[in-house]
């Protein structure tokens, strides 16, 4: 597989001045390869806010390691963040961000900004010079409006209508450059977005499976998961199942996870073997 | 020559291949960029503001890796806040502890100088030239000698021009302007050389494209200007050798020649 | 203060010629003003009185951000302390509030390692699959050096809790190694919150401590199975895997890992189905493993199933090719 946004990630990784990879691939020896979301994720402006998108295959070079993962996070209530390239890094850079921005909500105790989570991520990931790997598209609602950005794993922004980003970008932002008006519907942004995101599932192979979203207005946030399923997998036509006892056991050990014990009452009325089990009935 | 090779990006790392230019005339200076930003060949975005303010009547022009200059520009916009905070003297450290220090020890309260800024960004690209590639023009107005152009180069060196232009479609215009500049300009005459020497330079790279942002800087305000992408000036467009009109071609010499003198 | 050293010194020697050197020669300094400023008054130094100077007013600062109206007067009043504080204790204990990068020192990979992945320099696989109200993970039992056999008796599955099974396929040094970092953050987990771990909470402990070393990895790629307790008293069964660097991929189905994944990917997609009882769904993932096994040089040597079920777990060991 030779998408751009695998290759991006794994340069990355093989670019790490510290670490065993670059002693590795110095003597030639292939890198292991870490899960990477060669993606689709878009995003793009309303009448009323934001709407992000983003499919749900993560690929390890050319197996799908998961057919229905989570690409849009959590950043805050009105700010959420889709993740492209190095799966791990955009789960854990996100996961931070998510979290200082709670602590900035709390030390200001004002609602949070998108710039605020945009210059958090862009600063966090220029310090670590392109090494992780995150391709972001960072969308929400504040005080100011609403707010769209994309973040480069080299921690460059930009601020735009509309963005895609991740190896399914060009199929993506050609729907977008074909059909996205200023000031659309709820309904027909919804459906623009989720024509951008098919367009990458269907003609990127590191694209694929279910269609996720995420509309952002000013009063909520409302997160569609699974939003459309154009690929699901059909009822197998029979049962695959073995025989018991197909397979030749060597050896077997049992554990047996429920206490037993059996409780004789010393003092008491009933006499002692009637009570212990009823008692050890009870504990069963 | 030896060739260092500090102009190459990180692989996958966006590319500001650019054209940008900054002219000083008589009551202040003219700045101006194309907006085209790319990945490889993938143009990532194609309105880019190229144009970055960093005071009040200092804005820079941004080529090479769109992070590095966007992290550049950003720690020198803080910078210069403080300049202009009154109670700046106790917060620097005493004695002080580096040159940016020393700049801003040594006004507080007053806007900073173009001199003083770009002196941040040339200080920010020497010391990094290893880690960076970012050309940077400053150009802005100041009271102590008026309006003023600073170009910052790859390796990081300071040089005062009264006119600069950068990024890889300025090695196509070299000529035009060295041919077409006049000292004593006024701003319109600056406006109209800016666009067509983006434009012409556009035409030519195909790293560079889009749309013309410029700004005007006067000691009275910042003027943004905008040319879209179908109303760029246009110059010697070829002809069709098949089916060629001898009558339409003299027309078309005629417009050129207007272009050019304007 | 020398001075004093040296009458000190004098004394002591016994010179006696001191007090008539110090007078003819002690130099007396008076600290001059900086050619800039005109006395040596600190009240000087502050001469140009800032504040009073309108030059210096805040206006040299960008133009002040004034928001349209309609903004300004919806902006949300600022909370008060009490709930801040309520909120920040809430959030410290908040498993994400911990994420941390840490930079280690390049651990030192064997000179002699030919042209292959450091995944397939011992060899071995792990397979995890969903039943219903059980699960069942698998590995085979090989160790190698490269395609020399040095063991058939290689456990790669560690029980964890009563209900967590972890299997760790990769380099083998750090299946040692990662097998007792989790026995441990385990017994501190326990300890600190008096209670056994939850499976969710386990994958994200795998997850944060191979992150942790996010450029310089643990070349492990883990597997866990097990079974949730839920709010209801209800079993769910449980199964996760991560990458190398801990990303969590939180199956329904099934999970594998190691050097025959791409074999076992494609048996198990054929074989697996839903809700299976917990005899069948040992067929099913014993019969996955040894046949994906079979198609993979590097593991293979036996193979061993643990089936945890809500009152037990029953290990089988399987009689594979050895070969």
């Amino acid at each position: 597989m030779a998408t751009a946004s695998r290759n991006k990630a794994q340069d990355s990784i093989s670019q790490t001045k510290f670490g065993t990879n670059n002693f590795l691939s110095e003597r030639g020896i292939p890198l292991p390869k870490a899960t990477s979301t060669g993606t689709t994720i878009v995003g793009c402006l309303f009448k009323d806010g934001i709407i992000l998108g983003a499919d749900t295959r993560a690929t390890e070079g050319p197996i799908v390691a998961d057919k229905n993962c989570e690409k849009i996070h959590y950043i805050t209530d009105n700010i959420r963040c889709c993740g492209a390239g190095t799966a791990a890094d955009t789960e854990f850079t996100t996961a931070l961000i998510s979290s200082n921005m709670e602590l900035h909500a709390l030390s200001t105790g004002r609602k949070p900004r998108v710039v605020t989570a945009m210059t958090m991520l862009k600063q966090m990931l220029f310090r670590y010079q392109g090494h992780i790997g995150a391709a972001l598209v960072l969308g929400g609602v504040d005080s100011t409006g609403p707010q769209l950005f994309t973040i480069h794993p080299h921690g460059s922004t930009d601020k735009l209508p509309y963005v895609t980003m991740g190896s399914g970008s060009l199929a993506a932002m050609a729907v977008f450059e074909a059909k996205w008006r200023p000031n659309m519907e709820r309904a027909e942004a919804l459906d623009l977005v989720c024509a951008a995101v098919s367009a990458g599932i269907f003609n990127d192979l590191g694209s694929g499976s279910n269609v996720d979203a995420c509309v952002i207005t000013a009063s909520h946030t409302e997160t569609l998961r699974n939003f459309v399923k154009p690929n699901e997998r059909v009822q197998k036509e029979r049962s695959y199942q073995f025989r018991r006892g197909t397979t030749a056991i060597k050896k077997e050990e049992i554990r047996s996870l429920v206490v037993e014990e059996d409780i004789t009452h010393i003092i008491g009325t009933g006499t002692g073997r009637g009570a212990a089990e009823g008692e050890a009935m009870d504990t069963s | 020559m030896e060739t260092i090779d500090i102009a190459r990006l990180k692989s996958g790392e966006v590319n500001l291949g650019t054209s940008i230019m900054a002219v000083q005339f008589k009551d202040g200076v003219v700045v101006g960029a194309d907006s085209r930003t790319t990945t490889g060949s993938y143009i990532a975005n194609r309105v880019t503001d190229k144009l970055t303010h960093v005071h009040d009547r200092i804005y820079c022009c941004r080529s090479g890796s769109a992070a590095d200059t966007q992290a550049i520009a950003d720690i020198v916009h803080y910078y210069l806040q403080l300049h202009t905070s009154v109670s700046l003297p106790c917060l620097v450290p005493s004695p002080p502890t580096d040159l940016i220090a020393c700049l801003l020890r040594q006004t507080s309260g007053e806007a900073p100088s173009v001199h003083t800024a770009a002196t941040m960004f040339q200080k920010m690209c020497y010391d990094n030239k290893d880690a960076l590639s970012a050309g940077i023009i400053v150009a802005g107005w100041d009271k102590e000698v008026g309006p003023s152009v600073y170009n910052i180069p790859l390796g990081g060196g300071l040089f005062r021009q009264p006119w600069a232009i950068g990024g890889s479609g300025s090695t196509y215009v070299y000529g035009y302007c060295d041919a077409t500049y006049k000292e004593g300009w006024g701003r319109d005459e600056t406006v109209e050389f800016v666009k067509n020497t983006l434009a012409l330079a556009m035409s030519r790279d195909g790293s560079s494209g889009g749309v013309i942002r410029m700004c005007v800087i006067t000691e009275d305000k910042v003027e943004r200007l905008f040319v879209p992408g179908d109303q760029l000036p246009k110059f010697w467009q070829g002809k069709e050798v098949l089916g060629y009109d001898s009558k339409k071609d003299a027309d078309v010499a005629a417009a050129v020649a207007m272009a050019v003198d304007a | 203060m020398s001075s004093i050293v040296n009458n000190i010194k004098d004394k002591v020697t016994g010179k006696d010629n001191s007090s008539k050197q110090n007078q003819e020669s002690e130099q007396t300094f008076t600290i001059q003003p900086h050619p800039a400023q005109k006395t040596n008054d600190p009240r000087d130094l502050q001469g140009n009185n800032f504040a009073a100077d309108p030059k210096v007013g805040a206006f040299h600062a960008r133009e002040p951000y004034i928001p349209p109206p309609e903004i300004k007067n919806n902006l949300p009043p600022a909370q008060c302390t009490r709930s801040r504080e309520e909120r920040t204790r809430a959030l410290v204990l908040h498993p994400s509030t911990v994420l941390s990068v840490h930079h280690f020192p390049p651990r030192q990979a064997s000179r002699y390692l030919p042209n292959m992945s450091i995944m397939e320099y011992n060899g071995g696989s792990v397979i995890a699959m969903v039943g219903k109200e059980c699960v069942a993970i698998a590995s085979d039992l090989r160790l190698g050096n490269q395609a020399l056999g040095i063991s058939s008796n290689f456990q790669k599955i560690f029980p964890m809790t009563d209900r967590i099974y972890l299997g760790l396929p990769g380099l083998a040094t750090d299946v040692t190694t990662l097998k007792e970092t989790f026995r441990y953050r385990l017994n501190m987990y326990k300890i600190k919150e008096e209670r056994e771990i939850e499976p969710q909470t386990f994958a994200h402990l795998v997850s944060s401590t191979l992150y942790e070393r996010r450029f310089a990895p643990w070349f492990i790629e883990p597997v866990m199975a097990g079974i949730e307790k839920t709010p209801s008293g209800a079993y769910k069964p449980f199964i996760a895997a991560t990458d190398l660097i801990g990303c969590i991929n939180f199956a329904k189905d099934f999970v594998v890992a190691g050097t025959a994944s791409t074999k076992l990917f494609g048996v198990a997609e054929g074989l697996w189905e839903p809700d299976l009882e917990p005899e069948d769904l040992f067929e099913t993932c014993a019969q996955t493993l040894l046949n994906a096994v079979d198609r993979d040089a590097y593991s293979g040597w036996g193979a061993e199933v643990y089936l945890i079920t809500k009152d037990k777990v029953i290990k089988r060991t399987l009689k594979g090719r050895m070969d």
